[in-house]
């Protein structure tokens, strides 16, 4: 079996339905048994508001470090808010028909388990430096909570540290590239663009790529309001039937959709909880590193911001989604790329509008994933790889646009799967600490970080 | 010049020995919270004189309380002149520093005569003779050293004495420590009137006020108990309950002060 034949299978099962089960079984066993969100449910949503959103008027105020919680879910939101969620999620409607929104929800609400106890975890288990800086995730997590199973914090490491050169970077960069072409720009003007822009952003550190981020993700959030807004006016009449076919097709899909293109449930809930699960990055862990950057005086709050990560993240999805089912087009089937160009085309501003939000989407993810890269470089070859990592994935930025190097591409679209086995096996075994950890803040307990 | 501390070398020996060495000059008295001098000349004490904020004393009288210091800096400056004369000098003065000495050594009051007085919200009941209620009328509020400042030394330091001995007055550090602006923080568990700050800005307030205190939140008419706790810089931790009492949420900011 040759290395790419090997990829392959890989890549089946890290990306497989049982897979995507695991990923939702774990966030079933946090959501219910650890955090307790059904507890006191309406306490619990009281309070993940009052804990972020509630909280945004301090956004300028940290505790003392060098990045607020804000601004640390601002890098976290950078990378998850990504292309997938509007190609990817047009791929899954398309896949799944609009059951697969459905199975997506449940996905979303699960994940908010996995993505509450990374956070926190990423807080509880960070190592500080002497020069007030902090360096954590999941490879801190699984080394520092689990010492009998340290390899596992290693594995992680380099899984993250070779993906983000890949799906982090060359993938992005390519989607930039791909997404400005149509209106002029030369790929390797892009990729210079690109690369002076990560080099200098991820040079500064965590606080010049929060400082972006901070600025990224509203930009972001805005572009897509203005892509999808005159949508939702245009198709809003049909909204309630978009919505009440997503409950329908979510459990008998020949009945609701009448046997068109094969919908079956299996399909529904394999596209749908697909997008549940890697849109938000929620078991991966790969958010986490941003969130053990924010400087809180107990891990729980940090937790909570991840839950608003989530929350945005669900947001942007389910909108898509819903206008791409109001506006009919998901019956004509076809790839992605086609689906989005057909639905923008009813757009003012058409395929400009879509060119630029996928372009800024990808940018943001590229410099979050450079940030995540170098510190799981760091953790496994120390502080001095930091430099040498940043001029590689700025290279990778500049060859991105360009294309090539698919088969790298591939293996580290496995590796990014693959990051998700220790985490997801850490976030099990550690699913105690993180229920003391929310018993204890429920009390009003100081936190008392590890040794 | 000579310098010292009468926690080292009491008053009434620091003025014999000044008096048996024949010296000519000033011994002023330095405490934070009043200023006193005694002139020599020739070995013989001519003027005495106490200032405490706008109150002064001169002569004898001024004499029975500088003996009631039992620490203070002083400093003798030799051949300083007196602006006029309140003592005769002689041996008076030796016996009205002994008679002074051992009306004090009776009494227990603090030795940092900055603290200030007020009636003490956990006093009892109990019965004052007329002089006594007459003080305890006057002196809410004011530094010991101020009360004192008055004729009759050694009776009203008799009756501050009696006061604090049955807990109608307690004296307690005058703090001033500013304001400081603080963003609230909720604090998620049960009970209520307790605040947290930052270890780093309770162990400075603990550090200026030597004292147990709490907390005054400006412009709340609050005052609360207060407790360290780590890693929460520029905010107040204010339990659940106390939010919803005082109409506060967070984020909000809130100007507190220590207070005795």
């Amino acid at each position: 079996m040759d290395i790419l034949a090997l990829n392959e299978y890989l890549n089946r099962i890290v990306y497989g339905f049982p897979m995507k089960l695991v990923f939702l079984l774990v966030g079933v066993y946090l959501v219910i048994f650890q955090i307790r969100w059904f507890s006191a449910p309406f306490r619990m949503l009281r309070v993940s508001f009052a804990e972020t959103f509630g909280a945004i008027r301090e956004r300028t105020y940290g505790f003392g470090g060098q990045i607020t919680p804000f601004q640390a879910t601002m890098v976290a939101l950078s990378a998850t808010v990504g292309t997938g969620h509007l190609l990817g999620m047009l791929a899954a409607v398309l896949l799944g028909g609009p059951g697969a929104v459905f199975w997506m929800w449940v996905g979303y609400f699960f994940g908010t388990g996995s993505k509450f106890a990374e956070a926190t975890l990423a807080v509880h288990y960070r190592r500080r430096y002497a020069d007030g800086s902090v360096s954590g995730g999941p490879m801190y997590y699984l080394s520092r909570g689990l010492p009998r199973l340290r390899f596992l914090g290693y594995l992680f490491a380099f899984f993250a540290a070779v993906a983000a050169f890949g799906i982090g970077n060359l993938s992005q960069a390519g989607a930039v590239g791909g997404a400005l072409a149509p209106l002029g720009a030369p790929p390797a003007l892009v990729g210079l663009g690109l690369a002076l822009l990560v080099g200098v952003v991820l040079g500064g550190g965590i606080v010049r790529v929060a400082r972006f981020a901070q600025v990224v993700v509203p930009l972001k959030l805005l572009l897509f309001l203005v892509a999808v807004l005159p949508l939702l006016v245009l198709y809003g009449g049909n909204l309630p039937e978009a919505l009440a076919l997503v409950f329908r097709a979510a459990f008998t899909p020949e009945a609701a959709l009448g046997g068109a293109a094969g919908y079956s449930l299996f399909a529904a809930l394999n596209a749908g909880l697909g997008r549940g699960i890697f849109a938000n990055e929620a078991g991966l862990g790969s958010a986490a590193i941003a969130h053990a950057q924010a400087q809180v005086d107990h891990p729980v709050r940090q937790g909570f911001w991840g839950v608003t990560e989530m929350f945005v993240s669900f947001l942007v999805t389910s909108l898509t989604a819903l206008t791409f089912i109001a506006s009919g087009l998901w019956r004509q089937g076809g790839s992605a790329a086609e689906a989005a160009q057909a639905l923008f085309q009813a757009h003012p501003l058409g395929g400009v509008i879509l060119a630029l939000t996928v372009a800024v989407f990808a940018l943001g993810t590229m410099v979050s994933w450079g940030f995540y890269g170098e510190e799981a470089a760091a953790f496994l070859f120390g502080e001095g790889v930091r430099w040498p990592y940043r001029l590689t994935f700025a290279v990778l930025a500049f060859v991105g646009p360009l294309g090539g190097l698919e088969a790298f591409l591939a293996i580290s679209d496995t590796l990014n799967g693959l990051m998700a086995l220790p985490n997801l096996l850490g976030l099990v075994l550690l699913g105690g600490v993180v229920g003391r950890l929310v018993y204890g803040f429920f009390r009003g307990e100081p936190w008392v970080p590890p040794r | 010049m000579l310098t010292g501390n009468l926690a080292e070398f009491p008053f009434p020996a620091l003025v014999g020995a000044l008096m048996s060495a024949g010296r000519t000059g000033r011994l002023l008295l330095k405490p934070p919270f009043l200023e006193g001098e005694i002139y020599f000349r020739g070995g013989q004490v001519v003027h005495a004189r106490v200032q405490a904020g706008e109150r002064s004393l001169e002569g004898e009288e001024a004499l029975d309380l500088l003996v009631g210091l039992k620490r203070a800096p002083f400093t003798f400056e030799p051949e300083a002149l007196p602006p006029h004369t309140t003592l005769l000098g002689g041996l008076a003065v030796p016996a009205r520093l002994a008679e002074a000495q051992e009306v004090w050594r009776g009494l227990s009051l603090p030795s940092d005569w900055g603290y200030v007085l007020r009636l003490n919200p956990k006093g009892g009941e109990v019965e004052l003779p007329p002089e006594a209620l007459r003080v305890l009328a006057q002196v809410e509020g004011k530094p010991i050293a101020q009360v004192l400042t008055a004729p009759g030394v050694l009776r009203l330091a008799r009756v501050l004495h009696t006061l604090l001995g049955v807990k109608a007055l307690e004296a307690v550090p005058r703090v001033e420590v500013p304001p400081v602006a603080l963003l609230v923080l909720p604090i998620y568990g049960s009970g209520s009137g307790v605040a947290y700050v930052d270890e780093a800005l309770y162990a400075g307030w603990a550090r200026a006020i030597r004292h147990g205190f709490r907390l005054r939140l400006l412009g709340r008419e609050a005052v609360m108990e207060v407790r360290p706790r780590p890693n929460i810089p520029e905010r107040l931790g204010l339990l659940e309950e106390d939010l919803k009492r005082l109409r506060l949420r967070r984020g909000d900011k809130v100007e507190v002060v220590p207070e005795v």
